[in-house]
């Protein structure tokens, strides 16, 4: 009983902290429980949607005349396979809207059962059925209005083998497997008399390029055991059906590619809060050593009293624990509404609605590790109790006050006011450092996550971390380039504007190790960004990414076997090189490499040039000479659609972070500035007495706080230089990224520093109004 | 020709307390004379140091006027009262405060800054001169925790005359004293008023009460009796203190 009245009365006096503490709880539990329902509700729409769907555990494209019915028998007998199903698709070979041309290739099929949810035209819920589109429409997911802000009733031209045509977009539908904006080829859905036609006239062609596609669905036995990647990788080695497919997936592969955006996103920003959490048991601690401090006496009095040191902990311990578990009660309660209106934030990329459900199995356990760290936290706090004496407390006997005269700078008549703040600031460092941490954690977050905004408005971080991006693009109309009209496109390209670099190259799946994975084939492989090691320059090199290093296990110097259709050769690894292509699962080799797995050419051709100005010039001179045998497309915008996405995400992701620094700072300046105002009262009347006006005294609060946010934001800038690269790397490995780069830009630095120093110079400022309150007659004594 | 320094003219102050008022000073009319050593005494509660206050602008006066160069402290702003503070006004109080985390040295020298008078380096010699007249040289590097309470407000003395002021505010000076800094702060308070320092102290301290050429007493929140008495001179102490008690126990002290 006089443990609860004695935390009453200490809530009632500490209601500032009390409050604050409570506030920032309410932050880190809301956004928390936020976060976690939404990645595990997004999770749950695409582990569903793909239930529903039916979707096979591996699914092989393969060019329907290299299918045999030998093939197929060899899959239906496999021991591992429990059911084989093919479906049959038209290859789109590139598409466009609104004018501009997207090579990525699409596929077309008629509309089956795996399309079961067809959106309503505001893409807010599904329609009660998918009814069949009309001869001259096409459904497409919901990805391809995000990239290309299409809507229901544009039209899309498309090329296939047969011919060009034109469809009406009439719906938007659940395409799981590659339906999100974040996966390049897309699945569009025509009516079956329509893809009848359309296939019927493209077997009518009859040439060498692939029209229709015979799409492999294989389902693993239940008790097969194996993982899809190892199924997969399984059934290539005793069949070699992968050989033959131009490309091949897992359904574990697809949901994590489909997955991958909103799981970095929510991670990122679960890392953040939960750096926030760290920051209110920092300010907690902080609090408990300054409280010690303050109420020296009253403790001496309360174990004069008989109050066991156990006690007086237990006291501290269940206010702070109050004021957390009381903010988590509320941030959890707040989170319900903030889901109902972010729940299906990641829609547009996932393409898929997400159901609204409040997660607690993973917020209140994190919650409750939170709490459980502040215990052991206000336990350590609070051992300086054990030592307080009541005599010494009661005849105010303290330790001397201690001054690092290594730090102390003379006040000097010139710029009095600064050389005071930095006085009272170093003389009472340990009450600032708290501060200094807080501003130093949130200074490195908030540059690591400019840095990745950063580095994808950097055409040259973007390059060095594997992308290649070229002005003028060239790809010829049917087949492969001739030699003639490579050396001829380069020459024309070199002589019209001074050029970067140009590639030819060919992106295409092959099995090495019994794994398919995409080789890019390269005609200058010099051009290669390599990290370790050197580029492959001879016909029995290649060079790997470090996720596929890590993937087979062979490193630079191994042996390996890579397998293209009938071919196979022997290659090895020569160095490791930059790409984010295929989420960095992609080996390269040259051209002469290339012809031994029977790659006769190039498809691509991409200029980049010094001065991207120039790119119609170059443009119209390659159109002129060889308009009728290429299509050249130029595009000055180095970020395409998916880059430009994830950008924007990023971007709202810093502003996010932005408020919530900025919130933080504030609490915690309000926090800071009430103790050091309580501890200093008799001082700011002192200063008062010799002329200082409140004004003044409240410019000097906010300079003491205008350092420590200067020292706190140059210790997080020296954290960013020696970490950000690291834990970016680590953050985006998933996405490909395993050499981050990016330049530090004035505004990557300027933004978080101006916004923590103006943040804690203003709040401190506006907190410190209460020096108006204080009367100079405080300081007499009747 | 003796000018005044300092006007009171229908001087109240009033708090209020248990749902009512209480009257601590009372339509109080008074003139601090310009060289004048003047100290104010009477018992516990008779609303001296109130009085103190509300003459020095440190609190305001429930009404009346303060007139101070043809200026009223009790309508003036707070940037206007902190200028006088920082030019006009000097204050030492019982308890010395003194800015825990500045050297001796560095008190006395912030308000020498404030006051923008001199220059940075001028400021500085002044301060030192100051704090080696009052005896504390040697310890002017330190802080005030590391220094005794006599040292500790005779740095005080030093940092309310910095600026030169034109009347020093003295609130019990020697009551957080022993005997031997007692002694040795008012003989450096009596030499500054013998320099020309206007000073108005309040003490209930007989002995510092006899420093003063102009005595003034106060009870329920009038002045009700006045002293005259020559310059202080440390010979005559034995008459000074026999004429000074005689006339406290006239107030019936």
């Amino acid at each position: 009983m006089d443990i609860l009245t004695l935390l009453r009365a200490n809530i009632r006096r500490k209601k500032g902290t009390f409050l604050g503490i409570m506030f920032l709880m309410i932050l880190v539990s809301s956004l928390l429980t936020m976060l976690f329902s939404i990645k595990k509700n997004v999770t749950k729409s695409i582990d569903d949607a793909f239930i529903e769907a039916k979707v096979a555990d591996v699914f092989v494209d393969v060019d329907s005349r290299k299918v045999t019915d030998d093939m197929l028998a060899s899959l239906e007998s496999h021991p591992l396979v429990e059911r084989v199903r093919t479906a049959s698709a038209l290859l789109m070979d590139k598409h466009y809207f609104k004018g501009k041309e997207d090579n990525q290739s699409w596929l077309i099929v008629p509309l089956n059962s795996v399309v079961t949810r067809k959106f309503t035209d505001d893409f807010t819920a599904y329609e009660d059925s998918v009814p069949v589109p009309s001869e001259n429409g096409m459904y497409v997911p919901q990805g391809v209005a995000t990239k290309s802000g299409c809507k229901v009733g544009d039209e899309i031209r498309f090329v296939t083998r047969g011919g060009e045509y034109t469809l009406t977009i009439e719906g938007f539908i659940v395409e799981p497997i590659c339906g999100s904006a974040m996966i390049g080829w897309k699945t569009v859905f025509v009516a079956p008399e329509t893809f009848e036609k359309l296939v019927a006239e493209s077997d009518a062609v009859d040439d060498d390029t692939m029209g229709r596609v015979t799409v492999i669905y294989l389902d693993k036995k239940a008790d097969c055991g194996l993982s899809d990647s190892a199924f997969a990788k399984r059934i290539n080695l005793d069949t070699g059906v992968q050989n033959y497919a131009y490309s091949s997936e897992t359904k574990t592969q697809m949901k994590y590619y489909t997955n991958l955006f909103s799981e970095i996103t929510c991670s990122v920003m679960i890392v953040f809060a939960i750096i926030l959490a760290a920051v209110v048991v920092i300010i907690m601690a902080h609090n408990i050593a300054v409280t010690i401090e303050e109420n020296y006496t009253e403790l001496g009095i309360l174990k004069a009293q008989g109050f066991t040191k156990g006690r007086i902990r237990l006291l501290y311990a269940l206010m702070y624990i109050l004021a957390q578990l009381l903010g988590s009660v509320i941030g959890t309660i707040l989170a319900i509404p903030l889901v109902w209106k972010f729940g299906n934030i990641f829609q547009t990329v996932v393409g898929i609605i997400a159901p609204k459900t409040i997660d607690f199995s993973s917020s209140i356990p994190v919650l409750l590790l939170i709490i459980l760290v502040s215990c052991l936290m206000v336990l350590l706090a609070t051992r300086r109790i054990g030592k307080v004496s009541p005599v010494k407390a009661l005849t105010g006997e303290r330790r001397d006050v201690y001054f690092d005269s290594l730090l102390t700078l003379p006040v000097s008549g010139n710029g009095l006011s600064m050389s005071l703040a930095y006085r009272q600031f170093s003389s009472n460092k340990r009450r600032y450092f708290v501060a200094i941490i807080i501003c130093a954690v949130l200074m490195f977050f908030m540059l690591t996550v400019n840095l990745m905004g950063t580095s994808m408005r950097s055409k040259s971080a973007m390059e060095a971390m594997g992308e290649i991006f070229t002005e003028v693009v060239v790809r010829p109309k049917e087949g492969i380039f001739t030699e003639e009209q490579m050396e001829g496109m380069d020459r024309i390209a070199k002589e019209t504007a001074e050029v970067d670099k140009t590639y030819f190259y060919r992106n295409e799946y092959v099995t090495i190790e019994e794994s398919t994975i995409m080789c890019s084939f390269v005609k200058n492989p010099e051009n290669i960004k390599i990290v370790s090691g050197r580029a492959p320059l001879y016909d029995n090199e290649i060079v790997i990414t470090e996720i596929l290093e890590e993937e087979l296990g062979r490193s630079i110097g191994d042996k390996v076997t890579v397998s293209r259709r009938d071919d196979s050769a022997e290659y090895i690894i020569t160095g490791i090189f930059a790409s984010m292509s295929d989420t960095g699962r992609v080996f390269s080799m040259g051209w002469d490499a290339g012809k031994k797995l029977g790659v006769t050419g190039f498809a691509w051709y991409g200029i980049s040039l010094k001065d991207d100005s120039d790119a119609d010039k170059v443009g119209a001179a390659l159109e002129a000479e060889y308009g009728d045998a290429v299509q050249v497309t130029v595009n000055t915008d180095f970020l395409d659609e998916e880059t430009e996405m994830i950008r924007l995400a990023v971007d709202i992701m810093r502003y996010m972070i932005y408020v919530f620094s900025v919130i933080f700072v504030l609490v915690v300046v309000s926090m800071i500035c009430s103790r050091v105002f309580a501890q200093e009262r008799r001082d700011l009347g002192i200063y008062k007495a010799i002329g200082f006006t409140s004004g003044k005294l409240r410019l000097l609060f906010a300079l003491r706080f205008f350092l420590v946010a200067i020292i706190g934001s140059a210790i997080g800038a020296v954290l960013s230089l020696l970490f950000s690269f690291k834990v970016l790397n680590r953050m985006l490995r998933s996405m490909g990224v395993t050499n981050f780069v990016a330049p530090y830009t004035t505004e990557t630095v300027v933004i978080p520093v101006v916004l923590l120093v103006a943040g804690f110079f203003l709040f401190a400022y506006l907190v410190s109004r209460k020096v108006k309150k204080v009367e100079i007659r405080e300081l007499v004594i009747e | 020709m003796i000018q005044n320094i300092l006007t009171a003219k229908d001087l109240c102050k009033s708090f209020a307390h248990n749902g009512g008022q209480v009257h601590v000073l009372q339509h109080i009319d008074l003139e601090i004379r310009e060289k004048d050593f003047t100290v104010v005494m009477g018992a516990s509660g008779s609303g001296k140091s109130t009085l103190l206050y509300a003459l020095s602008g440190m609190d305001k006066a429930t009404s009346g006027q303060v007139l101070f160069d043809g200026k009223d402290l009790v309508k003036m702003k707070e940037k206007e009262l902190a200028d006088l503070r920082s030019h006009d006004f000097g204050f030492i109080f019982q308890q010395m405060h003194l800015v825990s985390n500045l050297t001796l040295l560095e008190n006395v020298t912030v308000p020498g800054y404030l006051s923008h008078r001199k220059t940075s380096s001028e400021v500085k010699k002044r301060a030192e001169d100051l704090l080696a007249k009052m005896g504390v040289s040697d310890v002017m590097d330190h802080r005030p925790s590391q220094v005794s309470g006599g040292e500790q407000q005779r740095c005080a003395i030093a940092r309310s005359i910095i600026h030169e002021p034109k009347l020093l505010f003295a609130d019990e000076p020697t009551g957080a004293l022993n005997r031997k800094n007692t002694t040795e702060v008012l003989d450096l308070m009596t030499d500054l008023n013998r320099q020309g320092q206007s000073i108005l102290m309040v003490t209930h301290d007989l002995r510092a009460a006899l420093r003063g050429n102009r005595l003034l007493y106060l009870e329920d929140g009038n002045v009700i009796g006045e002293l005259s008495l020559p310059p202080y001179e440390k010979e005559e102490e034995k008459s000074r203190e026999t004429q000074v008690n005689a006339w406290l126990s006239s107030m019936k002290w």
